[in-house]
């Protein structure tokens, strides 16, 4: 039998060829508040064309652009977000795997015609490998050091575009690329890229989750709080750090991957800057530590706020947005999630402390 | 090229002290706070613009706005350290965060109210033109600059040897713990550590503004030289932050008057990481301040 | 509580769904009628870069300058400006507004290539519902290539300015003109900025469009040509700040003249200040683009710029190429804002658009716009004089000016910019009246930097 279902008290069980099990926990205050979330997150946007004049300052256009963007930034927060629970690290250089994962799109698109799908897989493969050659940092390079050496590959990145401006396009970039849909119609298409993202976000919202409640959540959660305890229970703690660092580095890429094909040019210096990386960082921080559910919420009302400031302010959009920023992280211990969860009964999610020893 | 082989020992010598002296307050705060101070960059602008605020705006005498610029720098630093090192100790990721913040804010602010077109500079030139050293003819201002630098750090050293404040701090970064239970005023050493890395950054800003540019987004590129020299020289170690920065000075000389200039900073960017590979810890023997 | 329907759950998100498919077909096809409306300019920009500040504003200045003498066709030119923030995503965003919710049919963007590259590829799909007409100021070959290439795609964009391939030869050249025949020099360096705009010049660029051949031979064999020894050739990295090594091999090589095409990426302030305390101090030192534009760059640099040669179209009384020029540059002072080369062009675009929807008869046919512009010859620019400025050469510069080769001064001095071209200069008789040339160039006035420093003390 492929699948059978077992019933028991507050739950279904689906076994799969008898080798795999799914539970889902029937009570409805575990999964109520997310559908109901999801649904507002699907639904909400289809809102927006009844809106013509905008909603606080944003038109529906740059509202239906700044979505997108926000779920861009959620691409690469969650990962950032992951990899920071499973390795004890601080990654201040998500955007060198971005860039690393546009790029490898640009290229192979532009020179070879090769297809948006067979990208998307290059990105993510490309973008792990190096990831992969550089996962040992995660355990040789313990806390500050880890973070620093991270901050530097941004640079040397950004030093290789232009030097090799013949391949990189340095400034200009790499325009013409295949765009992943073009309908004809201007809002059908962003409506088509905006769930498209949604969806390459919710997948990955899925299966974090999935890992943070399994076994391996518990693990990650054990690594974090203590790397001594978890040796001691022959935890292969070093193995575990640069999988993890390996494949969240490669789901970075997708997003560097998403940018191209729905911009149809890719400009690896502009993603480079400073500002990436606070959007990135920013996103985990005041989405709440360790909670992958607000490091979206912190995507989105990042990315919303500045496209607000945007609107209303001239030249000082982007220092009133950072100094809001700053408040916030004063205002938000537990960051935008922690006003949610204070609500409701904690479950176990391992947290995040980089620890202060070097 | 025997010429260009002196110049490029010279050279070593003037970038190796340059970048220790930008690289010297970072890694006091480092060494002794362990804390990544990402709000460093911020230094160089306050010292800059502080003084032509002074100086320009308010009227004052030029040797008068440098002073004050530095006696800001220590009005600051207590208020940085009490209301966000202090409070953000904890959560490292907050703390990086808010530094960053910090810092993104005073640029922005600098750039508001002093933008690139109002021609802000400082007449800090000491030795215009050349100096001949033997067959070279050396850029009077960066020798200086070196010179200034390298006996900026001698004293420092001597600071963190000799005197007892210094030996306090050196026994703080060698085991937090220990140093607590001798009762040590931790806060007051804190804030005395980081006045004393706030120094160095403003007295090298103003010995290069007559040979760099001075706009509101100078920090963040000045403070690159200083991290990747802190970095390879062991977080907080003065020894090795003393050796990276003659390492990086030699490979940009080296690089860039016998191989090609326009790879100086990525063969240094690519020597910092290769070397971080096989030593994580940097040059440094111990993560302590000496 | 009661467990939520589920069957009601999915009746309400395909009801919604449904509502807003129709909705959106509804308001996205049913023809709007016409109305008699302004003529709409959106100018995207960001407006914390000086540079970026001056260029929106120069456009705001002709608009508001041509409403003061009855606007277009008698209609009033409104403007709508929206931030980029320098940035390529809120650049599109922007663009999407500025097209969709504004309704805007003309767009002026900051000269930020890779923007107008992304703007471009967006453009080809917005083109069809909202016809408009996507202008900027700057470099980058691809945005001509493309044009040229698939014009049925591309035909709505327009470069206000001079192609790499064209400008980065002629105006180069007349540097090297100027330092042979003015100057007399024979030994000189070349640095160029290591950006992507600047590879014809570093490697030479060779390209077949529809509209013919591109060949360009890098900046070495121009010099070459002239008869000038070129002793030492660097590329700047894009931030560079450690011109050292470079300068002193300069030094070392016996060059007496250093060329550096650099543009606002480069940081010229600091090689300028590190040039004048250097050994290679007293060579001249041109420089192509940047700061060294604006008068006040004999400020930044703190008075190390005595010496230096550079375009400079800060000055009051620059040459009157046009009616125009002069007024155009005290009105920016006026604003408390510099002017480089590229803001003339963003003035200068606005009026060009205007000559062009008064040949064409509506401001709405952009079709017709279009055309107008490739044909009307525009003859109110602030400083472009060349022997034809449109933009409809069939030939590689195709929706792109001619290039523009204009005056070099020498900072002699605070608030002393002097004009040191040579009025017999050919390629400038070109492009400018005798008599203009024969009163504004003083090419007797050029001095060698130490000179000028021994004069100052």
């Amino acid at each position: 039998m492929v699948m059978r279902f077992e019933e028991r008290r507050g739950r279904i069980i689906i076994h799969f060829l008898n080798r795999w099990r799914f539970e889902w926990v029937v009570e409805p205050r575990y999964w109520r508040n997310p559908m109901i979330a999801t649904f507002l997150w699907i639904c909400i946007p289809l809102l927006i064309p009844f809106t013509p004049s905008g909603v606080i300052g944003i038109g529906p256009m740059a509202l239906l652009s700044t979505l997108i963007l926000a779920n861009v930034i959620a691409i690469s927060a969650l990962a950032h977000s992951f990899q920071t629970i499973g390795t004890g690290r601080v990654n201040f250089g998500p955007h060198f795997f971005v860039v690393t994962g546009g790029y490898v799109a640009a290229l192979l698109n532009k020179s070879y015609g090769v297809d948006p799908i067979i990208t998307f897989l290059s990105s993510f493969t490309i973008t792990a490998l190096i990831g992969l050659v550089l996962s040992p940092l995660t355990v040789i390079a313990r806390g500050i050091y880890f973070t620093l050496i991270t901050l530097i590959l941004p640079s040397i990145l950004h030093e290789f575009t232009y030097w090799r401006s013949d391949i990189f396009g340095a400034e200009t970039g790499i325009p013409g690329i295949a765009r992943l849909i073009s309908t004809g119609s201007v809002i059908y298409d962003l409506y088509i890229y905006f769930y498209t993202s949604f969806i390459i976000v919710a997948i990955i919202l899925l299966v974090i989750d999935k890992i943070l409640r399994s076994r391996w959540g518990f693990i990650l959660g054990v690594i974090n709080e203590d790397e001594d305890v978890a040796i001691s229970f022959g935890l292969n703690i070093g193995r575990i750090k640069m999988i993890v660092f390996t494949i969240t580095s490669g789901v970075m890429g997708i997003s560097g991957w998403f940018i191209t094909h729905y911009y149809g040019s890719f400009t690896g210096t502009v993603w480079l800057e400073p500002w990436m990386l606070i959007f990135i960082l920013l996103s985990s921080v005041l989405g709440g530590k360790g909670a992958i559910y607000g490091t979206v919420i912190g995507a989105y009302f990042i990315v919303l706020l500045r496209e607000v400031l945007r609107s209303y302010l001239r030249e000082t959009a982007l220092l009133v947005l950072y100094i809001i920023l700053l408040v916030l992280l004063y205002l938000l211990p537990e960051g935008l999630w922690g006003l949610y969860r204070r609500r409701r009964y904690r479950e176990y999610m391992p947290s995040v402390r980089i620890r202060r020893k070097l | 090229m025997i010429e260009l082989i002196y110049l490029t020992i010279i050279y070593t010598f003037i970038f190796g002290s340059l970048y220790l002296g930008i690289a010297l307050g970072f890694s006091i705060i480092t060494g002794i706070l362990r804390v990544f101070h990402l709000a460093y960059p911020v230094l160089f602008l306050i010292v800059a613009y502080g003084t032509w605020l002074f100086w320009r705006d308010l009227g004052l005498t030029f040797i008068l706005s440098i002073v004050l610029s530095f006696i800001l720098i220590i009005i600051l630093t207590p208020i940085l350290y009490r209301f966000v090192i202090s409070k953000f100790i904890d959560a490292e990721d907050y703390l990086l965060t808010a530094l960053l913040l910090i810092f993104l804010s005073t640029e922005e602010t600098i750039n508001l109210i002093y933008p690139e077109w109002k021609g802000v500079y400082l007449p800090t030139l000491i030795l215009p033109g050349t100096v001949n050293i033997g067959f070279a003819a050396v850029s009077g201002q960066l020798l200086i600059t070196a010179l200034i630098s390298t006996i900026m750090v001698f004293f420092y050293v001597i600071f963190f040897v000799k005197t007892k404040i210094g030996l306090i701090m050196r026994a703080i970064s060698q085991d937090y713990f220990a140093s607590k239970m001798l009762g040590i005023n931790f806060d007051v050493m804190f804030i005395i550590a980081m006045i004393a890395g706030s120094i160095p950054p403003g007295i090298i800003i103003l010995l290069i503004s007559p040979v760099w540019a001075l706009n509101p987004f100078i920090g963040w590129t000045l403070f690159m030289f200083g991290l990747m020299v802190s970095v390879l020289g062991g977080l907080g170690n003065l020894k090795g932050t003393i050796i990276a920065a003659y390492i990086v000075g030699s490979i940009h000389a080296f690089i860039g008057f016998l191989i090609d200039p326009r790879l100086m900073n990525l063969a240094s960017l690519i020597a910092v990481v290769l070397i971080l590979v096989f030593k994580p810890k940097g040059l440094a023997r111990a993560e302590t301040i000496w | 509580m009661n467990p939520v329907s589920r069957k009601g759950l999915i009746l309400i998100v395909v009801a919604i769904i449904i509502i807003a498919a129709g909705y959106l077909g509804y308001i996205y096809t049913v023809p709007k009628p016409t109305v008699a409306k302004p003529v709409k300019i959106a100018i995207l920009t960001d407006f914390t870069l000086p540079v970026l500040k001056g260029q929106g504003e120069a456009s705001i200045l002709a608009i508001e300058d041509i409403n003061k003498t009855g606007g277009i066709l008698g209609r009033r030119v409104e403007y709508v400006w929206l931030n980029t923030m320098r940035k390529v995503d809120v650049a599109i965003t922007a663009y999407r507004k500025a097209l969709i919710e504004e309704g805007a049919k003309y767009v002026v963007l900051e000269g930020v290539s890779e923007e107008m590259l992304a703007l471009m590829e967006e453009g080809t799909k917005l083109y069809s519902q909202y016809p408009h007409i996507l202008m900027y100021v700057g470099m980058a070959s691809e945005v001509s290539l493309k044009i040229i290439n698939e014009y049925d795609k591309y035909k709505f964009a327009f470069r206000m300015f001079d192609v790499d391939y064209d400008a980065n030869v002629r105006r180069p050249y007349d540097y090297f003109l100027h330092a042979r025949d003015v100057l007399k020099v024979s030994k000189i360096a070349i640095l160029i900025e290591d950006a992507a705009w600047t590879y014809g010049a570093r490697e030479g660029f060779q390209a077949t469009t529809k509209l013919g051949d591109v060949k360009q031979k890098p900046l070495r064999e121009l010099a070459k040509e002239l008869g000038l020894e070129v002793v030492y050739e660097a590329k700047i990295a894009v931030g560079e700040k450690n011109f050292v090594p470079i300068l002193e091999t300069i030094a070392a090589r016996g060059a007496q003249y250093i060329f550096a095409m650099t543009s606002w990426y480069t940081d010229c302030v600091t090689l300028t200040k590190q040039w004048a305390t250097s050994a290679a101090g007293d060579a001249y030192l041109a420089l192509y683009g940047g700061p060294n534009h604006w008068t006040t760059f004999w400020d930044l640099t703190g008075g190390a710029a005595l010496g230096v040669i550079s375009g400079v179209y800060d000055i009051e009384d620059f040459p009157p190429v046009s009616p125009y020029t002069q007024s155009f540059i005290k009105k920016m002072h006026e604003k408390g804002l510099r002017v480089d080369m590229s803001a003339h062009y963003y003035y200068s675009l606005i009026y060009h658009i205007k000559a062009a929807i008064e040949k064409a008869g509506d401001p709405d046919n952009i079709d017709a716009v279009i055309k107008a512009l490739e044909e009307v010859e525009f003859k109110g620019h602030t400083i472009l004089l060349a022997p034809k400025v449109f933009l409809g050469e069939k030939s590689p510069i195709f929706h792109s000016y001619p290039a523009y080769v204009g005056f070099l001064f020498q900072f002699q001095g605070k608030d002393k910019v002097v004009n040191i071209s040579d009025p017999n200069d050919p390629i400038l008789l070109e492009r400018y009246p005798k008599d203009l040339l024969g009163k504004y160039c003083h090419p007797e006035l050029a001095k060698p930097p130490a000179e000028l420093r021994k004069q100052a003390g």
